[in-house]
């Protein structure tokens, strides 16, 4: 702005000074110019942006044919301002029903908050913006900088889900499994391992994703208000003076309100709204309790996989086998034996997206959660161009593991692999499967883990090679 | 030669701004619109915590119940359904070789229009029997069925209350899996239903509108489910009628109408006269309200251009 007026003037400057022709002047005028425009360069203030393409689906749904109004967005954007505070400045919402502190630490949140520096102390600023912002996002919606370069392309936080969790479908995760990540990274991905950071600042960190996240959820709540219209959504704008006149007219027939009337009016509504909108982030909120409440029920505990091979030999022993045959190896062996017939049984099924070689190529045409909410499961190119114009990255197609290459992005502990057979894998086409007992997954874990160590055919067998011949 | 310069210098000049304007502002996506005042307002509102509780405004009660029935119809011809693309397990997907035809929009012989959605969005106490009639609070664990078989969900739109277990059935040979992309305080799930088997869903809190189930492992196999708090629902059969009983009366109610191929209906005819449902809103208010015992009539006719194409 400031450099348009000195541009303006400048070029005032530039006719009255043609008459005097002194160049000197327009050699200050230059300078002038130059500080002027680079004073004004600097970065902007860091702003969260809106997310534009889940609005559109929620304008969609809902018929407006010219998408929300200026108005209607803006709502939004103040009531989640006022709740959720700015990139520089985060702030926590009081509410009556939920215990914030439980789930977010504000002293954490402004480590990782704001510029990247130090304060006088020496204590770190600004980590979320030098470590996972040009990914990431300002805002958590995984489209930074750098992210349209990668693939996988970065998790978006907004709609609360992530992939390599404890929890099951449907849960948000656990703080320690989003710390898992951020220390482990995810292998085959570019999300890198970031243990070298110290633990206060991880914890710093994990605490800010946890905020992008819902902060972006009740965004989405909030437009999925205003498209759906399930509740009355005036909560979200501020009463206007104007039609509360008109009402209260209305209601005295004809007779004008008085000023103090239309403030009390205001002020009557005022308590409701803020219900309104506590109730919404309060259901958000309550979402990453309850995922800790279900996970310290003693039914969340996992078998390990020690008990199942001591089960395993167990059963073997009962049945006969001779007691120096039951080796660790020969145990090994068998349990991978009997992964190998659940992988292509029925119960597990494992193959028919995993592929007969378990390649990664049964099933090729899905799109994950969060590109199949916009865009369908079989979108149209004009369907994707909108979707794109709105933000969203290039749709790719989620592709099943390829599982000869020993490479799991949820980490490579058995434990690991465990969960993601029995709990699936949120957002992705990866089922759940209860079916299956603990002793029966971890028969497929173990099967799984030899794959990439089994020949995916059986060529002929290399004939010794006989020396004498050769010599 | 001094004018040259001036003139020299003044390009440069300009060209120097316009270097210095184009290269600030960096951004992506939209950046939010905020009012300062208003935000500071409400922060301020916010902070009050408990003590800026509101009171429990005395709502009207109901005075009894009334049942609400009636078609939804169509007129027009029918879109031609679309054959759907099965390219796995036609043995059993298949039988016969028959094609299998989507089910976004189902209209019978004399125009009856299956599974249109139409479900209370009023607020509603959901223990007081007042509102809710003794016979739904009697079923309000009740267990729901939602089977598959031929590679097709049995029902298309299920809808349910947001407490009862959904027993997710495969009746197949095969297995099949249920990605449930719930929408709302709804919560998802993703089960694996192994042949002949069953598997266990609870939604636990209401949808606004219908999301999607689908089957990973048949990509083509799709079905919609409703998740409501209240019991206030009813979805159509397949000759277009259908009935919610027991509807809390003496009351202003608002009821969301929703079919997979319009999504929310907003111009119909009702019972003759033509009449706009804003998103699909439909509104029993001031001399509409029901009366207790009354048996209200909705005979819907909705245009065939209304459903995509």
């Amino acid at each position: 702005m400031g450099s348009r007026i000195t541009a303006a003037a400048s070029v005032q400057m530039d006719e009255n000074m043609r008459v005097s022709g002194n160049w000197r002047l327009y050699l200050a005028a230059l300078v002038a110019a130059v500080s002027a425009g680079l004073s004004g360069c600097g970065s902007p203030d860091a702003r969260f942006v809106e997310n534009r393409a889940f609005a559109h689906l929620s304008e969609t749904a809902a018929k407006y044919e010219k998408g929300f109004t200026r108005q209607q967005r803006q709502d939004v954007d103040n009531v989640l301002a006022a709740l959720y505070g700015t990139p520089d400045a985060p702030a926590l919402p009081a509410l009556a029903n939920v215990d914030v502190s439980k789930v977010l630490d504000i002293s954490k949140l402004k480590l990782a908050a704001g510029r990247v520096g130090s304060d006088s102390t020496g204590r770190p600023r600004g980590l979320y913006r030098e470590h996972c912002a040009h990914c990431h996002g300002i805002t958590g919606d995984g489209n930074g900088p750098t992210a349209s370069f990668l693939n996988p392309y970065p998790r978006d936080y907004r709609a609360g889900l992530f992939k390599f969790k404890s929890t099951p479908i449907g849960y948000r995760p656990l703080h320690d499994d989003l710390k898992k990540i951020v220390v482990e990274g995810i292998p085959g991905t570019a999300m890198p391992s970031f243990r070298l950071l110290s633990d206060q600042e991880i914890e710093a960190l994990v605490e800010y994703v946890k905020y992008l996240a819902i902060r972006g959820e009740t965004e989405r709540q909030f437009y999925n208000a205003l498209g759906a219209d399930i509740t009355e959504t005036d909560f979200l704008s501020k009463a206007n003076p104007e039609v509360v006149a008109k009402e209260l007219a209305e209601a005295k027939e004809g007779k004008a309100p008085t000023q103090k009337e239309i403030d009390d009016k205001i002020a009557e509504t005022n308590p409701q709204r803020i219900e309104a909108i506590k109730g919404y982030a309060e259901g958000v909120f309550t979402k990453w309790l309850d995922a800790v409440d279900l996970m310290t029920q003693p039914a969340a505990k996992i078998t390990s996989r020690n008990d199942a091979m001591r089960a395993l030999r167990e059963e073997l022993s009962a049945a006969g086998t001779e007691e120096k045959k039951l080796t660790d190896a020969f145990l090994l062996a068998e349990s991978q034996q009997r992964g190998r017939k659940l992988f292509y049984g029925t119960v597990a099924n494992c193959f028919s997206c995993h592929g007969p070689t378990a390649l990664g190529d049964g099933q090729l045409g899905d799109y994950d959660r969060w590109t199949e909410e916009l865009i369908t499961k079989k979108p149209t190119q004009e369907l994707i161009d909108e979707y794109m114009s709105y933000g969203m990255p290039e749709p790719r197609n989620i592709r099943p593991r390829n599982l000869r290459l020993g490479v799991y992005r949820g980490g490579m502990r058995p434990l690991d692999l465990y969960r993601r057979v029995r709990n699936g894998i949120e957002g992705t086409p990866m089922p759940a499967n209860d079916k299956l007992k603990p002793e029966e997954i971890w028969h497929v874990v173990n099967y799984v883990q030899s794959l990439p160590y089994e020949q995916i055919s059986n060529p002929y067998e290399a004939v010794p090679e006989n020396r004498r011949e050769r010599n | 030669m001094n004018c040259h310069l001036t003139h020299r210098l003044s390009l440069l000049l300009i060209a120097t701004f316009a270097i210095c304007a184009a290269g600030c502002p960096r951004s992506s996506g939209t950046a939010v619109l905020i009012d300062q005042g208003e935000v500071a307002d409400l922060r301020k509102s916010l902070g009050e915590g408990a003590a800026g509780k509101a009171e429990a405004v005395a709502a009207a009660e109901p005075t009894g119940f009334a049942t609400i029935k009636g078609s939804f119809k169509l007129d027009g011809t029918p879109p031609a359904r679309k054959a759907l693309t099965v390219n796995k397990d036609q043995d059993i997907c298949m039988p016969g070789g028959r094609e299998v035809l989507g089910e976004e929009l189902i209209v019978d012989a004399n125009g009856g229009i299956k599974d249109v959605v139409i479900y209370c969005i009023t607020k509603m106490p959901p223990e007081d029997p007042k509102w809710i009639h003794p016979s739904y609070a009697a079923i309000k664990e009740a267990e729901v069925e939602f089977d598959q078989k031929n590679c097709v969900f049995l029902t298309h739109m299920l809808a349910f209350r947001s407490t009862q277990p959904i027993v997710l059935k495969n009746s197949d040979p095969k297995g099949h899996n249920a990605n449930i992309a719930a929408k709302g305080k709804a919560l998802g799930g993703n089960f694996l239903i192994p042949a002949g088997s069953t598997s266990r869903y609870v939604a636990g809190g209401e949808s606004p509108e219908p999301f999607d189930v689908s089957c990973n492992i048949h990509p083509w196999m799709s079905a919609k489910m409703l998740v409501r708090d209240n019991p206030i629902f009813a979805v159509t059969k397949a000759d277009g009628s259908f009935e919610i009983k027991h509807v809390p009366a003496g009351v202003p109610l608002e009821f969301k109408v929703w079919q997979e191929s319009s999504k929310f209906m907003q111009s119909v005819k009702l019972n003759g006269k033509a009449a706009k449902w804003p998103k699909g809103k439909l509104s029993f208010k001031d001399k509409d309200i029901l009366k207790p015992d009354e048996q209200r009539t909705l005979e819907v006719t909705v245009d065939a251009a209304s459903f995509a194409k």
